[in-house]
């Protein structure tokens, strides 16, 4: 607890009884609480990357499905071609933010909870097909749900491979400079 | 205008399927993704429960915007859905991955028709 002065016992007029009887355990206390500010700043400003990619995700999936409106009764494609590029996205950044980028906090936040997670979508992928069905277009139906299946688990396989092999490729030219450094020592040194 | 509500809608939505993500792994350990598969069921049921109120009982094309497109796909998934899927996969939880992708389309096909079937009443 912070110590408070009272104005009465004269600590403000004398400056060294200012100090609080116990200083450690205020100091414990004031880094706890400090602790517990600053976790809770950083949850607001994830929520907040998470609001603001989910904002543009939003926009975006709305925009582009005025842009390519499909019929009722045929084959939903743009939110099939939407929730394709999502899954890709969101698999490369995967492999990037685990592998590639620096430690960092708020790129996931951003670009993948907030922007691929609002852009593609589910619901409307299920309220489509339900719809198909219940209009007697059951080729379609079928084709919306199993070819969204195949084709987002594809293009997220897709993803995490071009994404590994990206950073296999990173590992090799900076292994290859280690190699090179460390055939130097035995020659500049004599010794292993 | 009405594409900034449904930004606005599809932030919430975002922000809201973190929340519940969260809130489910901390109560569920085990490798099933739950959190995204409550997400999406909860989400394809409140779009069909809005596509219901659109088609008999005239909910206004601007809240089936704001609510339905914004909130609705901000708050379901499916880059998530597809990922958990294929990690489960490449970690050897092939039954597990398949039990996520039925257990996905089916809940959500249901949930979606229960949501359409409840609007029309």
């Amino acid at each position: 607890m912070a110590h408070t002065p009272e104005p009465e016992n004269g600590a403000l007029v004398d400056g060294n009884h200012e100090l609080p009887i116990d200083p450690d355990i205020r100091i414990e206390s004031a880094d706890a609480t400090q602790n517990a500010i600053a976790a809770r700043r950083k949850h607001m400003r994830v929520l907040a990357a998470i609001a603001l990619g989910g904002f543009f995700g939003g926009l975006a999936r709305y925009e582009i499905g005025l842009a390519f409106p499909t019929a009722h009764g045929t084959f939903p494609a743009t939110t099939f071609g939407i929730n394709l590029a999502g899954s890709f996205i969101l698999a490369l950044l995967t492999v990037f933010v685990l592998e590639i980028l620096p430690p960092t906090v708020y790129v996931r936040p951003l670009v993948g909870v907030g922007f691929c997670g609002a852009l593609t979508t589910f619901s409307t992928w299920m309220l489509d097909t339900d719809r198909l069905l219940g209009a007697g277009h059951y080729g379609a139906a079928a084709g919306n749900v199993f070819g969204s299946l195949a084709a987002g688990l594809a293009a997220t396989s897709l993803g995490l491979t071009v994404g590994r092999a990206v950073v296999a490729h990173r590992e090799r030219r900076l292994g290859g400079e280690r190699v090179e450094e460390r055939e130097l020592v035995p020659a500049q040194g004599g010794s292993q | 205008m009405l594409a900034f509500a449904v930004g606005l809608g599809a932030a919430a939505g975002a922000v809201l399927r973190y929340l519940v993500d969260q809130a489910v792994s901390r109560r569920r350990a085990g490798t099933f993704p739950a959190g995204t598969w409550l997400i999406n069921i909860t989400g394809s049921l409140l779009l069909g429960l809005l596509a219901g109120l659109a088609t008999h009982h005239g909910l206004a094309a601007g809240a089936v915007a704001i609510i339905g497109t914004g909130v609705c796909g901000g708050y379901t998934t499916f880059s998530t859905f597809g990922y958990e899927t294929v990690r489960l996969m490449e970690e050897g939880s092939g039954l597990v991955s398949l039990a996520n992708l039925a257990g996905s389309v089916a809940a959500g096909l249901a949930a979606a028709a229960l949501g359409l079937g409840i609007g029309l009443l």
